[in-house]
C-alpha cells in the first residue's frame, strides 16, 4: 500500500511520464473538455463573469477557449472552466474535475509557451491525481457530505497540472500542492445555481495561481494533503489516502474512468492537428478559437 | 452528516442576519462599537504596515506585477497599488503576516483582517464617508464572529482556519455593505462567498497561513460582484440542506447567529495581542518577561518547565522551531525569548534570532507540561539556575486578554512600534485617521495616513 502523500504527488507531477495510449486518451479528454467550455462561452452567465474581470493588454496572460478577451493566466482558467461546467446539467465529478485540470493547462500554457504534448502530459497527470484524491476521500465526502468534489479536489488537480508546465523542483511543488489544497471548497447547494460553474473555474485559477506564487517564493505546507490538519482529515474524516498512491506512474485510473460529455469534431481535428505539427499551446488554443469564431483574429 | 434544525424565524440565520446587518447598517452604530471597531482597524492597519516589506507580502507584489495586478489598491506601507482582488489579498495577508493582529478569544477568529482587506480594495465606493466605511467594516467584523461562535469549538478542533473560513463571509458583508446592498443582494453574496470558503491548519507555520484572510478578503469582494453582475448563488446558505454548517462543522448553535442581535455584540470581545505570535502562548511569554529580570544571565540556566492548558501544546507545541514563522507556533520558543531578551516583539521572530545559538540551546532545556485545570489565558513558567535556585512566575490572565484587555494608549504604543519601522514618525497620523474616521466625508484622510510619503 502506497499512501497518497503531497511528495509522492510533486515527484509524479515533475517527472510522471504516460506512455502514448495514455496521452492519447488524454488528447480525447482535452477535446472533449474544450467542446464544453466552447459552448459554455455563449451563456449569459460566462459573459456576465467576463464583466467583471479585467482585460490584461499589457501584461503576459492568456485567452480563454472559445473567446478573444485576454486576461491575466487565473482569470483565463477561471472563465474557461467556469464555462465547460456552466451547462444546465452537471457532469460527474470525474468529468468536472478533468474540466479544472484542461482549464489550467491551457491557460498556463499559453504563459509558458509549452508544447501541445506538453500540455498532454499535464492534463493526463493532474487528472489522474485528481481521480486518486477523488478516490481516497470517500464515498461519503464524494456523495454525502456536503461538498463538490470538483472544488475540493478540483484545485490539487489542476496545481499538478500547471505545476507540471512551470515548476521544476519537488519541495516548490509540493508547497503548490498546499497553496492549492487549503483553497478546496464548493458548497454542494451551489451546484442548484449559476454560482455552482465557480466550483470548476476557481479550482482551475488556484490550480494556476498556486503554482505561480509558489514559484514567486510564497511558502505553503508540504503536507498540505496528508497532513494531520490537512485536506484530507479536515474536509473529509473518513478519508483514507493509505492506497490512493498505489502504482502513481504504473497505472492509471484515468484509462478506466469513464467521461461524460459528447466531442466536436471541428474541435477534435483541431487538437489532432496541432499535436501532430508539435505545435505549441497558444496554437492550440487560437486554432481552438477559430472554431469556434473563425472571424477573430487571435494573437498571443 | 450534521442536520441543521431550523424550526422558526429565529432559525433562518442567513437570512435575519442579513436583515439585520443591512438595517443596523443605515443607524448610527453603538459608541461603544464604534470605539471597539476603530481600535480594531487602528491594530490591524499597525500589523499590516508593520508587514508591509515581509517575504510574503514582497511575493504578492512581485506576482502581482508580473501578472497584471496593478490597479488602485492602497497596500498599507507601500508605493505599489494592486488591482482588487490581489490588493485584497495583499492587505489581507499583510494584516495576519505576523500573526499580531486582532483575536476574538472564543472563537479564535482574527476578524480585521479580512475585513479591511475588503474595504480598502473593493472598488466602486469612492463617494463612501468615513461613518459608512467603519460601519461596514464593524459589521463584517460582527457577521463573521457570530457565525464562528455558532461552530466552536469543534469546527476549529477539526482542522479549519476559522480566521478564514468565517473571515470569507466577513469580508462579503462589508463589500456588500459598501455597496450599497439589500438584504436579498446581502444574502446572495454570503451564498456565493460561502462556497470559496477555504483554510486548513496544516499552512501554520508557513506564509499560506497569512495568505488564508488574504484570499478570504478578495473572495468576499469577488462574490460581491458576482451578485452585482446578476450571477446568482443559494440563499439561506448557512443552514440549507449541503450547505455551510453542514459541510464545515461536526456541531452548530445556529442560535448563536441571532441570539440578541442589537443587545449582544462579539465584537466588544475582540482583544489586542502584545506579542507576534499565537495567542495561546501570551500567558508564557508574560511569565518569563516576568522572571527575565531576575535572572543576570541566561547561560545559568539549567531547566525551564511551561505549565500550561493543554491547547498550547495541540497549537503550539513545536519544540524547536527554525524560522520565525514556525516560530510563531512555539511556546517553548516565546519563552526562552522573553527569558534571554526581557521582551518579545518582532525583534524575536526574526528568522536569526530564531536560530540563535544560545536560544536553540534553551529551547533544549524546556519542558513543555500541559495542566488541564489551567485557563486558557493562564500560564506557569518555572526556571532552575546553575545553583540550583528555583524562579517561579504564574499569570492568571495574560496581558491583552479579555481579563486584561490592552489600554488605548499601551495599543497606540505597539501600533508605533510597527509602524515607526515602516513610515516614521507617523503613528499619531494614523491613530488620529482612524479616531476621525466617522466624522470623515470620505476615505482620503485614512489612505493618505498608511501611505509612504509625508503625510498631512
Amino acid at each position: 500500500m502506497t499512501t497518497l502523500t503531497s511528495n509522492g504527488i510533486a515527484e509524479f507531477g515533475l517527472r510522471g511520464d504516460p506512455g502514448a495510449d495514455v496521452l492519447a486518451r488524454g488528447q480525447d479528454l482535452v477535446a472533449r473538455s474544450v467542446t464544453r467550455a466552447i459552448s459554455g462561452v455563449t451563456t449569459d452567465a460566462t459573459r456576465r463573469l467576463l464583466d467583471i474581470l479585467e482585460v490584461k493588454d499589457d501584461s503576459p496572460g492568456a485567452y480563454p477557449v472559445g473567446l478573444h478577451e485576454y486576461l491575466s493566466v487565473s482569470d483565463a482558467a477561471l472563465v474557461t472552466g467556469f464555462a465547460a461546467d456552466s451547462g444546465a446539467a452537471k457532469e460527474p465529478f470525474a468529468t468536472r474535475i478533468l474540466d479544472a485540470v484542461v482549464a489550467a493547462a491551457l491557460a498556463i500554457s499559453q504563459y509558458t509557451g509549452a508544447r501541445a504534448a506538453e500540455v498532454l502530459t499535464a492534463v493526463v497527470v493532474g487528472s489522474e491525481v485528481g481521480l486518486r484524491l477523488a478516490e481516497g476521500l470517500g464515498a461519503e465526502h464524494r456523495h454525502s457530505s456536503g461538498w463538490d468534489v470538483a472544488g475540493t479536489v478540483g484545485t490539487t488537480a489542476a496545481a499538478v497540472a500547471a505545476g507540471r508546465l512551470v515548476l521544476s523542483e519537488k519541495e516548490t511543488f509540493s508547497q503548490a500542492l498546499g497553496i492549492a489544497a487549503t483553497q478546496g471548497a464548493g458548497l454542494l447547494c451551489s451546484l442548484n445555481t449559476v454560482a455552482g460553474a465557480l466550483h470548476v473555474g476557481r479550482s482551475a485559477a488556484i490550480g494556476v495561481e498556486a503554482s505561480l506564487l509558489a514559484s514567486n517564493g510564497l511558502t505553503g505546507p508540504t503536507t498540505g494533503i496528508e497532513g494531520r490538519r490537512g485536506l484530507a482529515v479536515v474536509i473529509a474524516p473518513h478519508s483514507d489516502l493509505s492506497r490512493a498512491g498505489d502504482r502513481l506512474g504504473g497505472s492509471w485510473l484515468l484509462a478506466e474512468t469513464k467521461f461524460a460529455g459528447e466531442v466536436s469534431g471541428n474541435v477534435r481535428s483541431a487538437v489532432t492537428r496541432v499535436v501532430s505539427d508539435d505545435g505549441d499551446a497558444r496554437e492550440l488554443v487560437a486554432t481552438l478559437n477559430a472554431v469556434r469564431a473563425p472571424a477573430h483574429t487571435l494573437g498571443g | 452528516m450534521l442536520e441543521v434544525k431550523t424550526h422558526s424565524r429565529e432559525q433562518m440565520p442567513t437570512a435575519t442576519l442579513c436583515e439585520w446587518l443591512t438595517a443596523t447598517h443605515r443607524q448610527a452604530l453603538p459608541a461603544p462599537v464604534i470605539r471597539e471597531a476603530s481600535r480594531t482597524m487602528l491594530n490591524v492597519l499597525g500589523t499590516a504596515i508593520g508587514a508591509s516589506y515581509s517575504e510574503g507580502v514582497d511575493a504578492l507584489i512581485r506576482y502581482s506585477e508580473e501578472h497584471g495586478g496593478t490597479g488602485t489598491t492602497v497596500i498599507p506601507g507601500r508605493e505599489e497599488e494592486l488591482d482588487a482582488l490581489l490588493g485584497a489579498t495583499t492587505v489581507g495577508l499583510a494584516s495576519h503576516y505576523d500573526d499580531f493582529d486582532d483575536t476574538h478569544l472564543e472563537t479564535v477568529i482574527h476578524p480585521g483582517a479580512a475585513c479591511l482587506g475588503a474595504l480598502l480594495a473593493v472598488d466602486g465606493i469612492e463617494g463612501v464617508d468615513g461613518a459608512t466605511a467603519l460601519s461596514a467594516f464593524a459589521l463584517g467584523c460582527e457577521a463573521q464572529l457570530r457565525i464562528g461562535s455558532a461552530m466552536s469549538p469543534s469546527h476549529y478542533d477539526r482542522g479549519w482556519h476559522i480566521t478564514a473560513t468565517c473571515g470569507v463571509l466577513g469580508a462579503a458583508v462589508t463589500a456588500g455593505l459598501l455597496l450599497n446592498f439589500d438584504s436579498a443582494r446581502l444574502e446572495q453574496a454570503i451564498g456565493i462567498a460561502a462556497s470559496q470558503t477555504l483554510g486548513v491548519r496544516e499552512a501554520f507555520g508557513t506564509m499560506t497561513k497569512p495568505l488564508h484572510p488574504g484570499k478570504a478578503a478578495a473572495n468576499g469582494i469577488f462574490a460581491a460582484r458576482l451578485v452585482q453582475s446578476g450571477i446568482v448563488g443559494p440563499d439561506a446558505v448557512l443552514e440549507r440542506s449541503n450547505g455551510y454548517f453542514q459541510a464545515l462543522t461536526p456541531e452548530v448553535d445556529v442560535l448563536r447567529v441571532t441570539s440578541g442581535l442589537g443587545q449582544s455584540w462579539e465584537l466588544l470581545s475582540n482583544t489586542y495581542k502584545p506579542y507576534p505570535c499565537g495567542i495561546v502562548i501570551h500567558p508564557a511569554i508574560d511569565a518569563a518577561v516576568d522572571l527575565a529580570p531576575k535572572i543576570e544571565d541566561s547561560a545559568r540556566v539549567r531547566g525551564i518547565t511551561l505549565r500550561c492548558h493543554p491547547l498550547v501544546a495541540e497549537l503550539t507545541g513545536n519544540p524547536a522551531p527554525v524560522d520565525g514563522l514556525q516560530a510563531r507556533f512555539s511556546a517553548i520558543h516565546g519563552v526562552c525569548a522573553g527569558i534571554a531578551d526581557g521582551s518579545v516583539g518582532l525583534a524575536q521572530y526574526q528568522d536569526e534570532r530564531v536560530r540563535d545559538e544560545h536560544l536553540v540551546m534553551l529551547r533544549s532545556l524546556t519542558v513543555l507540561e500541559v495542566d488541564g485545570s489551567l485557563s486558557r489565558d493562564a500560564a506557569e513558567v518555572v526556571v532552575t539556575l546553575d545553583d540550583g535556585t528555583e524562579l517561579k512566575s504564574y499569570i492568571p490572565h495574560a496581558r491583552g486578554s479579555a481579563a486584561l484587555p490592552l489600554t488605548d494608549e499601551e495599543l497606540r504604543a505597539k501600533v508605533d512600534a510597527l509602524v515607526r519601522p515602516v513610515l516614521g514618525d507617523r503613528a499619531a497620523e494614523l491613530a488620529q485617521a482612524v479616531e476621525n474616521l466617522g466624522g470623515a466625508p470620505s476615505l482620503d484622510t485614512l489612505y493618505t495616513a498608511v501611505r509612504p510619503g509625508k503625510g498631512v
